[in-house]
């Protein structure tokens, strides 16, 4: 299936994750997974909690190194974080709490140099927030605005970065049903518009169908990949939803897997 | 909607009528003491007699004078404390052997007494400022230091790992994460190492007497006493309470208000 892509975005090749804990044995969480990921396509990993899906996150990221295997972005091993791999993290508090709402999307531009000017930098926050629909909080705190919001700032800063890839770990997980189904279909929108990489770690099925292109499923730890499939639910009407054609054949696919690897 | 100016002036005006009603309460008490007469009115003088001493010495720029010696010694031995501190930390975050190292001076240094090394002080840099300053020096770096190290070294991973994802170098990481991160940390250091640098200086300045010109409002209150001007002394503690609320207050408490505050970050 994924082994036929010529050029993949992310190349994972045989990676292998142990830790050692104090004790001194040995736990093995990913155990030779390999994965190619597609320019532009919205990869939703799933798996039953405690499958080492956030470790191949941060993996990826950079954060961590391999035990064995390598990574690749375009070709290019992966060896530290790097901001071509934007993070966004589960919880509300990944803002950093001192700096304004623009404040916070502006900081990588800076850092990195991306816009010439000061001025630049001000208008690409302006995009990217009204992008997300916040175009009237650029001069909030991240204590002054809810959950949902944080997590629509911190995609944001993302997306303004540019990266090659977003990586998400389950970032809407902290949500209450009702914002996390708005954010769905927001992201949804964005990644059409931008046509941005993303690997979008997640726990929950519907979120999987409703936004991958593809869907992979980690078996349980010591985690290989049991299950690799390509959305077949038809999406021609926009964001799929628990009505679209093929839901709920694809629903059961993913959730035998499941059920069958939290056993 | 009210603006957030007048909301910030309002409750200002509510804290200064608290510490106000404080005050007025405080020396109503005071003279209600006087008044019945439990302690000889030379040992305990009204608070009109405590004023009016407290202007004459002012008046005539005694006490102006040594408060000025005493504030610039504190300012001396701040700074360097500060600076002190600062560079202790940075050495500690480059490596762990470092780090333990600068643990262990803490957990040597820390619990002894300012005063308990001014005989070594007086041996090594004689009876003038400099020993006054190191003995200040003393008494505010270790706390400083051991507020922002412990500030250091609980910044989340989260904040980290966000720093090392947009690409920030070491310098960047320490600048743009851990100092803005920790500031709640550094100011409670920097309050505790104020406090503690009045302590050191007043009780350094009693042991070491005058220095000519020169000396603080600790030789001056050791004075007052000899000469058994009791307003006098009570005087020069007005002056520490004030100095003492007011760099509170206006200093720290803005800069709270300004920053952490601000940011939802209050502990």
């Amino acid at each position: 299936m994924g082994y036929g892509i010529m050029n993949p975005i992310i190349d994972i090749k045989s990676v292998t994750k142990k830790y050692v804990n104090a004790e001194g044995s040995t736990l093995t969480v990913l155990d030779d997974i390999s994965l190619k990921v597609e320019p532009g396509s919205f990869l939703c990993v799933l798996g039953p909690s405690g499958c080492g899906k956030t470790t191949l996150l941060k993996l990826i990221g950079g954060f961590e190194p391999p035990t064995g295997g390598e990574l690749y972005i375009n070709n290019s091993l992966i060896t530290k974080p790097g901001i071509d791999r934007s993070m966004v993290f589960q919880t509300f508090d990944q803002l950093l709490p001192w700096k304004t709402v623009g404040g916070n999307i502006e900081y990588p531009l800076k850092v990195n140099k991306i816009g010439e000017s000061a001025i630049e930098r001000k208008e690409i926050v302006q995009k990217y927030l009204s992008l997300v629909g916040l175009e009237k909080f650029n001069n909030y705190y991240p204590h002054q605005i809810s959950g949902g919001m944080k997590q629509r700032v911190a995609i944001a800063r993302s997306l303004a970065q540019k990266p090659q890839v977003i990586l998400m770990d389950e970032p809407f997980a902290s949500l209450d049903a009702q914002t996390r189904n708005s954010l769905q279909e927001e992201l949804y929108k964005i990644w059409q518009q931008t046509s941005v990489t993303i690997i979008f770690i997640t726990h929950n099925i519907q979120e999987a169908i409703v936004l991958g292109s593809k869907i992979v499923v980690l078996s349980k730890s010591p985690s290989n990949i049991c299950l690799e499939i390509d959305n077949p639910v038809d999406s021609s009407l926009g964001i799929r939803f628990p009505g679209s054609k093929g839901y709920d054949e694809c629903w059961k696919l993913l959730h035998e897997q499941i059920v069958l690897q939290s056993k | 909607m009210e603006s957030i100016g007048n909301r910030f002036y309002r409750s200002l005006g509510k804290f200064f009528m608290n510490r106000l009603i404080f005050f007025i309460g405080f020396l109503v008490l005071w003279e209600a003491v006087y008044y019945l007469k439990f302690f000889p009115a030379m040992l305990f003088p009204s608070v009109q007699t405590i004023f009016i001493s407290l202007f004459d010495n002012m008046k005539n720029g005694e006490l102006l004078i040594r408060t000025y010696n005493s504030l610039v010694l504190i300012f001396y031995g701040m700074l360097i404390g500060v600076v002190i501190a600062a560079a202790l930390t940075a050495l500690a975050m480059s490596n762990n052997i470092c780090k333990s190292f600068v643990t262990s001076l803490i957990a040597v240094a820390h619990p002894l007494p300012g005063i308990a090394l001014l005989p070594l002080t007086i041996l090594w840099f004689g009876l003038g400022k400099g020993s006054i300053i190191f003995i200040i020096v003393h008494s505010v770096l270790w706390p400083i230091l051991l507020n922002t190290m412990s500030g250091f070294s609980s910044v989340t991973q989260l904040y980290k790992d966000f720093g090392m994802n947009i690409g920030l170098t070491k310098i960047g990481l320490i600048r743009g994460i851990y100092i803005p991160a920790t500031l709640p940390n550094i100011y409670a250091g920097l309050k505790i190492g104020w406090a503690r640098a009045w302590r050191a200086l007043i009780g350094a300045e009693m042991i070491f007497g005058a220095t000519g010109n020169s000396s603080g409002l600790g030789w001056f209150i050791y004075e007052k006493r000899a000469f058994l001007d009791v307003p006098a002394v009570f005087a020069s503690l007005v002056v520490i309470v004030v100095i003492g609320i007011t760099v509170e207050d206006l200093l720290f408490n803005q800069l709270e208000k300004n920053t952490t505050r601000k940011w939802g970050m209050e502990s």
